[in-house]
């Protein structure tokens, strides 16, 4: 019992988090300075637009229509494209376009953490040496070079001057595995080594700590070799700072998978709330970044209990 | 004096230097741009349609426009440091307010104040800008467009609301830990009036851990402002870097040193502002180390 009660005080703030963030969602689109109904229908008729107005719920009041859609959001019913989307529910969108974005993340994430955790060991081993001091200068250039600039060089240089990748669209893996991953390749990595620069950064300075901390002397003196102990001794405690840091990082990636799907031309739910931006499709777009808020949310929150599992030492302290 | 400073620029490293002076020439070029330049920055170069760096004295080439991109690029220097300096600033400057005032206070007001930055983070902050600005830049008639200066006013203002939770949340953490020393509660015992110990004992101690994460945040800023263009919702008609860059991706094949410069500049500036809210932080740290 007295173990389940930090999770269940997280899972109430969790809550609390996700219903104050989609509220204010809500109320946003109450700030548009027309009325949604009118932007919706334009050439209708009174009639018309009163049952719009009623199956949107803008008859009521902010938080009756609030607690509305958010029952119906929790059940998949998001309401449907009006304008340019042919009536399509925003459901079917978002079935068809999440798998890939987080699929895109996923790959990302992989591929920043098998960078960085050789890097981050490796680094804080040689501390101070030159090799430390050129990588970790390098990889802070790195950490701050913005995704989407990263992402034009890569389609110039890899994509129209060698014609190594295909630099458009995207390819299932049920498809072609192989096309699947060449389409990969160049989104994931201009995503991921800003990415992956941060955490080796992170490792770095948590593995160097943990090298001095008393077992580790302790496992040095028991005569137990340096791969061993790094392994061992040092990396567990040191990745829960990379599990918060994978959770932190998130929102950035969420944001940064959005440029970089518009860029690509991958159709993910980047590109839907791109889309859904362009066409002013404000009923699909508020449950679209109410999506990415909660995924957010969530992310952070399994990151904490995972860091719980991983250090038993953190449990009590939390 | 002269020798002073130069004697006090002495103990940064070099790339700290480098980034010191590349935003001290971007802001001049920024703050300076009528005296700089008297060339229109949107004149039609038609006979040079497209051509590469350092022809006929167009330094930077042109675009399939026919722009001079190194005139655009002078002039996109305003507006994107205005768009930058503007929502870090004032964003910093409520943030800090509300984040040292809740956590000074503590108890009911901060456990809200909490809440409401946690909710306004947990949106990514790119998503929240992108949906602040579909929301604002929405024209009262649905059929005419938003003009260019209310766009721009919309960018800056939504980018303002991004960055208000970021630093105040930096500004309540610093708060909390600072208003538990020993100072602040010797302070109390003599009988120090809660404006005084604000003022003399907290804000001098918060500030600087919050001008670090400015820096950073000027960065955050202007790849969001980037960002914003190439979803089409950003500053319009390449009067900032990220626009510029936005209208040249689409030739992008033909004309790839269009896109060259602006991604330089922009990388160039968030590399710098990281940089020195590093070395801040850095000092910050070994300051702390010696108390």
């Amino acid at each position: 019992m007295t173990r389940a009660l930090p999770i269940l005080r997280r899972l109430g703030t969790l809550l609390a988090v996700i219903v104050l963030s989609t509220f204010f969602l809500s109320c946003l689109l109450r700030l548009l300075p027309t009325d949604l109904v009118d932007m919706i229908l334009t050439l209708g008729t009174p009639e018309e637009k009163d049952a719009l107005r009623h199956t949107l719920y803008l008859d009521r009041d902010v938080f009756t229509s609030y607690f509305m859609w958010f029952k119906d959001f929790i059940r998949g019913d998001m309401g449907i494209f009006y304008g340019t989307g042919g009536g399509e529910s925003v459901w079917s969108h978002v079935t068809r376009s999440l798998p890939i974005s987080l699929l895109i993340m996923l790959y990302t994430q992989i591929f920043a953490l098998l960078v960085a955790i050789p890097l981050g060991i490796f680094t804080a081993y040689r501390e101070g040496k030159k090799s430390d001091r050129i990588i970790s200068n390098t990889l802070f250039t790195a950490s701050s070079v913005p995704n989407f600039a990263l992402a034009f060089l890569l389609i110039i240089v890899v994509g129209v001057k060698l014609q190594w990748l295909p630099t458009l669209e995207y390819v299932g893996f049920k498809e072609s595995p192989l096309q699947h991953f060449k389409h990969m390749i160049l989104p994931c990595f201009s995503l991921g080594l800003g990415l992956a620069a941060s955490y080796t950064r992170l490792l770095r300075t948590d593995v160097i700590a943990a090298l001095k901390d008393d077992y580790v002397t302790m496992a040095a003196s028991k005569g137990l070799s340096d791969s061993r102990i790094l392994l061992t001794h040092v990396f567990r405690p040191a990745s829960v700072t990379l599990l918060t840091a994978a959770a932190l990082n998130m929102g950035a990636l969420i944001g940064g998978t959005l440029v970089i799907e518009n860029i690509f031309a991958i159709p993910g739910f980047g590109f839907e709330i791109a889309y859904a931006l362009g066409t002013k499709e404000f009923v699909a777009l508020q449950s679209f970044i109410a999506i990415t808020a909660i995924g957010y949310v969530i992310f952070n929150v399994a990151a904490d209990l995972l860091i719980g599992i991983v250090d038993p030492r953190t449990r009590g302290s939390r | 004096m002269k020798l002073g400073i130069f004697k006090s620029l002495r103990k940064y490293s070099i790339p700290t230097l480098l980034s010191m002076g590349w935003l001290v020439i971007i802001a001049l070029t920024a703050v300076l741009y009528p005296l700089i330049s008297s060339v229109d920055p949107k004149a039609i170069y038609e006979d040079d349609l497209a051509v590469g760096p350092f022809t006929n004295g167009h330094l930077f080439g042109t675009d399939t426009n026919g722009y001079d991109i190194f005139q655009e690029l002078l002039h996109g220097t305003r507006l994107t440091l205005l768009v930058a300096v503007i929502a870090v600033g004032v964003g910093g400057a409520i943030g800090s307010l509300i984040g040292i005032f809740s956590g000074y206070v503590r108890g009911k007001i901060d456990a809200v104040v909490n809440v409401v930055f946690s909710a306004i983070l947990s949106i990514p902050n790119l998503v929240l800008a992108l949906g602040l600005v579909a929301v604002l830049a929405t024209a009262p008639d649905v059929n005419s467009t938003v003009s260019s200066w209310r766009q721009v006013f919309v960018v800056i203002l939504s980018l303002t609301i991004v960055i208000i939770p970021i630093l105040g949340r930096i500004a309540r953490g610093a708060t909390l830990s600072w208003s538990n020393r020993e100072f602040v509660t010797a302070a109390k015992s003599m009988g120090a009036k809660n404006s005084t110990i604000l003022w003399k004992h907290i804000v001098p101690n918060v500030l600087p851990a919050v001008m670090a994460i400015a820096f950073l945040a000027v960065g955050v800023v202007i790849v969001a402002e980037g960002s914003l263009s190439l979803l089409g919702v950003g500053i319009p008609d390449g009067n900032s870097w990220g626009a510029i860059l936005a209208a040249g991706r689409n030739d992008m094949e033909y004309t790839p040193h269009v896109i060259y410069f602006p991604i330089i500049c922009i990388a160039l500036t968030v590399i710098s502002c990281n940089q020195i809210g590093d070395v801040i932080r850095q000092s910050l740290d070994k300051r702390e180390a010696r108390i």
